[in-house]
């Protein structure tokens, strides 16, 4: 079929997006004259893997073909979610959106009708944003997700079947997901669309339709801070209700030292016509918090970020150790990287120190000029929070309300963890402002909790204490011994010496068992 | 309201120019199903056999439609049906995704 335009814009190796148009193959039957003439096909290019490329039979094709003028649409109307909404719906059941999605899509049995029907809403109302299968309007469609993860968009995939495939007609992307930088996604798909209308206009310049999609996207450059801004935060689980509650929040700290509010809530946005990359402190904070966020939680986090500023205050030991090591895409593996990680910051700091049977977290804060506060929040969920840049005293305060607090293992544990964060979960502007906990992204905080793990417990001194032990170490006794001696937590040592293949899932099992055995009464 | 087939949703397939496709048996029962279809928004939605059907107009009165999965049909529809018991929680897992 002969193709009458094709405009692509990106680079494939990185981002791409491509149109084709071409004449309809049926005329124009069945379908609005509109779209009719926008008939073609299009491909996505992320990190050199075309997700439209598909097989139809024996023949392999690039471009996924239909009526375009759904899908320019639908980017018009979803701009500002697919590159400034990050939080999931529900709640974040996976790495990324599309397995989130999938993880979240059926309602739990134990739900009332109206819970139900509620979280079903919920959910297909983040598709519809999210999903480009959410336009496909009976075309066949990559199952491919755009949202904001932190400072970067995250573009993700799948393979499910939609209804009407043919057996023979299979999109070759696996699963997976990549995150780039916003002005690598953002410009060649307002590119595309540009040029596309403007392609569309000339076929028929009176068209409604196609002046609609002209005025939508005209609008995309016009003032949208505030509107992004708190879709960026995200408080709350309504777009009206998430704009009042940032603009409240700022009124509420008028009073406070204009510079301290604009380190706080301005500084580190890098502002475009069409898009917002980077992120301030406080958005950064509210994009790891529950959308569900008590109003006084609000007012503390961002009174607390406002108290920490202080420029320059970064300790130039810490400065050195400090490096991006971001998550982007789905071939890191969140595990194995914390551990890397671990390992090399002891080797940096020579730790652990000769002879000594545990590692001293609180020296290294010390040492690094880290804060440790303690900080209420009503939300139990949140363990910690870290703070850190170049506008901000560098700072992990911990939640006494979480259980982790209650015993010296488990604040070691979460300061280890947190310091995970404050070396290498920097942002754009080496900002860092998380809540750790359930709404923080499930990769990041895996690594974390992998990086504590092998910081408070590194190999060479687990086989250290594992040899000096009387006993065996596949006994309640032998990981109560060794966990007393590093000072961590049983359950902690159990799942590490596991992990670290001390352990058979066998025996951590039967350890586990005789240990919850021991705790019964009588 | 009348219902005309858009062919490309119509077997047989040909490289490059098909959506997804309406069982051969739907043909006779399309302009029906569009009858009793409720509309959302600017589409209408119907089921049949436990599979969900939509509906887009394409000219003054003029309406084609294609199978969809049950996660395409808005969720307040979908559960009015389920509580309606005219569809079943099996019937909506089974078809979630695709239509086979």
């Amino acid at each position: 079929m002969s193709t009458r335009k094709v405009i692509l814009e990106g680079d494939t190796s990185r981002f791409a997006f491509s149109v084709a148009f071409q004449n309809d193959p049926d005329g124009g039957s069945g379908a609005a004259l509109e779209e009719s003439l926008s008939w073609g096909g299009f491909a996505i290019w992320v990190e050199g893997q075309n997700l439209c490329l598909h097989r139809e039979g024996d023949t392999i094709i690039e471009y996924a073909h239909w009526y375009l003028l759904p899908l320019f649409e639908w980017f018009s109307a979803c701009w500002d979610y697919l590159l400034h909404e990050q939080r999931l719906p529900l709640r974040v059941a996976g790495d990324d959106s599309w397995t989130s999605l999938r993880a979240t899509a059926k309602s739990p049995p134990a739900l009332n009708d109206e819970e139900e029907l509620a979280w079903e809403v919920e959910w297909q109302q983040w598709w519809l944003r999210h999903s480009l299968l959410a336009c496909r309007q009976g075309g066949l469609f990559p199952d491919v997700m755009f949202r904001r993860w932190r400072d970067l968009v995250e573009v993700s995939w799948g393979q499910r079947r939609l209804a009407g495939q043919p057996e023979h007609f299979r999109f070759l992307a696996g699963e997976g997901f990549t995150r780039l930088p916003v002005p690598e996604v953002a410009q060649p798909i307002y590119s595309v669309l540009c040029q596309a209308e403007s392609y569309l206009l000339s076929l028929a310049p009176t068209s409604r339709r196609f002046l609609r999609l002209k005025d939508g996207l005209e609008s995309l450059s016009k003032e949208h801070e505030t509107r992004r801004l708190s879709l960026l935060a995200g408080i709350d689980t309504t777009v009206t209700n998430q704009e009042k509650r940032w603009d409240e929040m700022i009124a509420r700290n008028r009073t406070k030292p204009p510079a301290a509010v604009k380190a706080t809530f301005h500084d580190g946005i890098e502002k475009s016509a069409t898009y917002l990359a980077g992120s301030c402190q406080a958005a950064l904070m509210f994009g790891s918090v529950a959308p569900t966020i008590d109003e006084d939680d609000t007012v503390a986090l961002a009174g607390k970020l406002i108290d920490l500023y202080s420029p320059g205050s970064e300790s130039s030991k810490l400065g050195e150790l400090v490096r991006e090591e971001v998550i982007n895409d789905s071939l890191k593996e969140p595990w194995a990287q914390g551990y890397r990680l671990a390992e090399d910051f002891m080797e940096e700091l020579s730790l652990p120190a000769d002879g000594v049977d545990w590692v001293d977290i609180r020296a290294i804060y010390n040492d690094l000029g880290i804060h440790i506060d303690q900080f209420f929040l009503k939300d139990r969920g949140i363990r910690a929070v870290s703070v850190a840049g170049p506008d901000h005293r560098t700072a992990t305060l911990l939640n006494p309300d979480h259980p982790t607090y209650l015993g010296e293992s488990g604040q070691r544990f979460t300061l280890a963890h947190e310091l995970c964060h404050i070396l290498f979960d920097r942002g754009y502007g080496a900002r860092l402002a998380i809540a750790s906990g359930p709404w923080a992204p499930r990769d990041v905080e895996a690594r974390a909790n992998a990086f504590a793990a092998m910081l408070l417990m590194p190999t060479d001194l687990v086989n250290r204490l594992a040899r000096s032990l009387a006993g065996s170490v596949d006994s309640v006794e032998g990981i109560r011994e060794i966990a007393d001696r590093m000072h961590t937590s049983f359950k902690a040592t159990l799942e590490h010496l596991k992990n670290l293949n001390f352990l058979s899932q066998e025996e951590h099992d039967f350890i586990e068992m005789q240990e919850r055995q021991g705790k019964l009464p009588g | 309201m009348e219902y005309q087939s858009n062919p490309k949703h119509t077997e047989p397939w040909q490289t490059g120019r098909k959506g997804s496709l309406c069982p051969k048996e739907m043909k006779l029962l399309a302009a029906g199903l569009l009858e009793k279809s409720e509309l959302v928004g600017k589409k209408r939605f119907a089921f049949q056999d436990g599979r969900p059907y939509c509906a887009q107009q394409h000219g003054d009165d003029l309406w084609h439609g294609y199978p969809v999965s049950w996660k395409e049909v808005p969720a307040e529809l979908r559960n009015k049906w389920k509580r309606a018991k005219l569809i079943t929680k099996r019937e909506i897992d089974r078809y979630w995704e695709c239509d086979t």
